[in-house]
């Protein structure tokens, strides 16, 4: 499909009624989206007869489209302006709420796609010390957020364990004496974990995320481990461990075990096997994530990586089959999916930081890395270990928060980020609900703006909307996505436990 | 339709863009992005721009000359149509901005007074005792880390 529709019908286009909105056509309907964040999908027929000033003043379709902002007379403002205040709460947030602290460069691993990033297991001068992870949490609780969600990223951060466990204690300690709200969650490939690691990290209300690309052949290909045994298993292993120990648990006080996988070139052909591994574990939700061409990955691209196309048919491949579990009373969600429904649907904030505009950089997240660095995203801290420091903004030695947010480089990236400044994304149907981001497009297209019509990122999300966006129309998809959708809103409620899937996909 | 005059010898391709298209400031942008791949020469006319790309690899055979050349000009395109919606978009556009940051730098909310309370609070000297005592702990677990096999030999995790 052209990522650019335009009208078939160009005359025949009554202006005169229309609101302000972008369409797009999706082969045999067309989808209708404006800046409020409503959306509605018309036949082609429906589509024509609107545009056209055609549709009676009573039709059912045209109150339909005129509650939702379509019809520029009719337009309830009030109603808008609530609906917009919602779908972008980000514009609004008091400074970042998600702190990545890279607690060590080292690492046990060397994945495919990343192990350029890492360094040696015995370079213990590539972990953070305590002064400045002492530092780091103090700029962190100076930012003005009353949430604050410190994520401990590497490397593999058990690495460093003692300043995991210094940064969990002392941070707890700060939020206390100041009433911030404060989350933790540690990012660890799960080959260093204890019993006791464990206990510390429930006991802490840590929540726990790992890596798992898939069935162990896959797995570790993607990510061979250079200690001994393989890594997969130990992922399963743990997993399996801390699931049953939240089982164990009366009410669930503490969050389940999650995992992110990465699709290389290699995990092509193992969709289902990724699937049902997932389900086996009892995992709630899958997040398909492609691979990006920087960093590391772009020079390893030839080996690992693959067209937008061809990411994009594994992604649909895979959240079909997702669908045709759900279908079968198995209760398993595709995160990408969850997140552009809660946008589309639910017309809130999923917090996810890459579809933001402005951008999630800096306004909604930073990370550090174990030196004491400042970087408006991982992504720019990666750059960085490739030697370009484009995109650090300071130093917890010698910043404070107003420096960051005024440094020229957040300020570049913020502005280079509305989508409403982007040829393209200014008239995509897709705006209301994505967003673009200037390391990736810095570091493919060598502008932090980008060029949409030849950007990988615009093609991949576009596919990923067109995807979400044809399965929304099937009534039974549609079904199956509100279903997840109130899980997610349960899930939230209950502050990140189980909201029982199981049971509410059983009934 | 667009010429590309192409010299592989010289590493070069030339071409005209009509400056009632393009403005000054677009090919100035789409040059600067364009510099790791080519060193562009501008001059004008009163009609047009006459640009030459001279590209940074050496031995870039003449299609790849031609290709880049396209490249180029849809850079440009990319950026004068940047200019036409930045226009027509500034006003919402400056507002999101504007909103964004100053909310972000705490809505008006004075930092240094916020900080000043934040170090009061910890300047309590039961907190302190507590930190110290974290510190202490963390240290000493670290200098125990250190003296132990290198991690990837470790026994590490089951299985």
């Amino acid at each position: 499909m052209s990522r650019l529709t335009t009208l078939a019908e160009p005359a025949a286009v009554e202006l005169k009624g229309l609101g302000a909105f972008n369409f797009r056509d999706m082969g045999g309907w067309h989808l209708l989206t404006n800046d409020w964040g409503r959306y509605m999908m018309l036949d082609d027929g429906e589509f024509a007869r609107f545009m056209s000033g055609r549709l009676a003043e009573r039709d059912p379709l045209r109150e339909e489209l005129a509650a939702n902002g379509f019809v520029r007379e009719r337009t309830d403002f009030a109603s808008m302006a609530r609906s917009y205040a919602e779908k972008t709460a980000f514009q609004r947030l008091l400074g970042p709420s998600l702190h990545m602290m890279v607690v060590t460069l080292r690492c046990n691993q060397q994945c495919q796609y990343c192990h350029s990033s890492v360094v040696d297991p015995s370079r213990t001068d590539a972990d953070m010390d305590l002064a400045t992870a002492k530092r780091t949490v103090d700029f962190i609780f100076e930012t003005p957020n009353p949430a604050i969600c410190i994520e401990f990223q590497g490397g593999e951060p058990l690495l460093n364990w003692p300043v995991v466990k210094f940064v969990t204690l002392y941070a707890r300690k700060k939020a206390e004496a100041s009433g911030r709200k404060l989350y933790l969650t540690l990012v660890s490939n799960f080959t260093l974990m204890t019993e006791e690691r464990v206990d510390f990290l429930f006991a802490h209300d840590v929540s726990i995320c790992t890596s798992l690309d898939g069935p162990a052949e896959l797995h570790n290909k993607n990510r061979p481990f250079l200690g001994s045994g393989a890594a997969q298993e130990k992922v399963v292993h743990w997993i399996e461990r801390m699931q049953a120990r939240c089982d164990a648990i009366v009410g669930r006080p503490f969050s389940r075990p999650s995992a992110l996988m990465t699709t290389t070139r290699f995990s092509f052909d193992y969709s289902k096997e990724i699937v049902d591994l997932y389900v086996k574990l009892g995992m709630e939700q899958i997040f398909v994530r492609g691979l990006s061409p920087i960093g590391y990955a772009k020079r390893v691209w030839g080996d690992v990586g693959y067209t937008t196309a061809e990411f994009l048919d594994f992604y649909s491949r895979t959240l079909d089959y997702i669908l045709e579990l759900n279908r079968k009373g198995v209760p398993i969600m595709e995160r990408m999916a969850l997140i552009l429904l809660t946008k589309i649907v639910r017309g809130v904030d999923p917090g996810f930081m890459d579809l933001r505009s402005p951008t999630g950089a800096v306004l909604g997240c930073l990370a550090y890395n174990y030196d004491g660095g400042i970087f408006v995203s991982d992504e720019g801290r990666m750059l960085d270990h490739m030697g370009d420091d484009s995109f650090k903004v300071g130093d917890v030695a010698s910043s404070d928060w107003d420096a960051v947010l005024g440094h020229p480089t957040t300020r570049a990236c913020v502005v280079s980020s509305v989508l409403e400044n982007q040829p393209m994304c200014a008239q995509c149907a897709f705006k209301p609900y994505c967003g673009v981001e200037p390391v990736y497009h810095y570091e493919t297209q060598k502008s932090i703006f980008g060029s949409m019509p030849t950007s990988g990122w615009c093609r991949a999300r576009m596919g990923m909307f067109d995807a979400v966006f044809q399965r929304l129309r099937d009534k039974e998809c549609r079904k199956i996505f509100d279903r997840w959708l109130e899980w997610d809103r349960r899930w939230q409620e209950n502050g990140g436990s189980s909201a029982e899937p199981e049971a509410e996909a059983a009934r | 339709m667009t010429l590309f005059k192409v010299d592989a010898r010289a590493g070069t391709v030339s071409f005209k863009a009509s400056r009632a298209f393009y403005s000054r400031q677009s090919a100035a942008i789409a040059a600067h992005v364009f510099e790791s791949k080519a060193r562009v020469s501008l001059a004008e006319t009163p009609r047009s721009f006459e640009l030459e790309l001279k590209a940074r690899r050496k031995g870039t055979p003449a299609a790849e000359l031609e290709a880049l050349a396209g490249e180029f000009l849809n850079e440009l395109l990319n950026q004068e149509y940047r200019l036409v919606v930045g226009g027509a978009n500034k006003r919402i556009a400056d507002l999101i901005v504007t909103q964004a940051l100053f909310c972000a730098g705490g809505a008006g909310a004075d930092g240094a007074a916020r900080a000043a309370g934040i170090r009061a609070r910890e300047s309590a000297p039961e907190f302190r005792a507590e930190v110290d005592r974290l510190m202490a702990e963390a240290r000493a677990e670290l200098a125990l880390t250190r003296t132990r096999t290198p991690p990837a030999k470790e026994a590490a995790s089951r299985p």
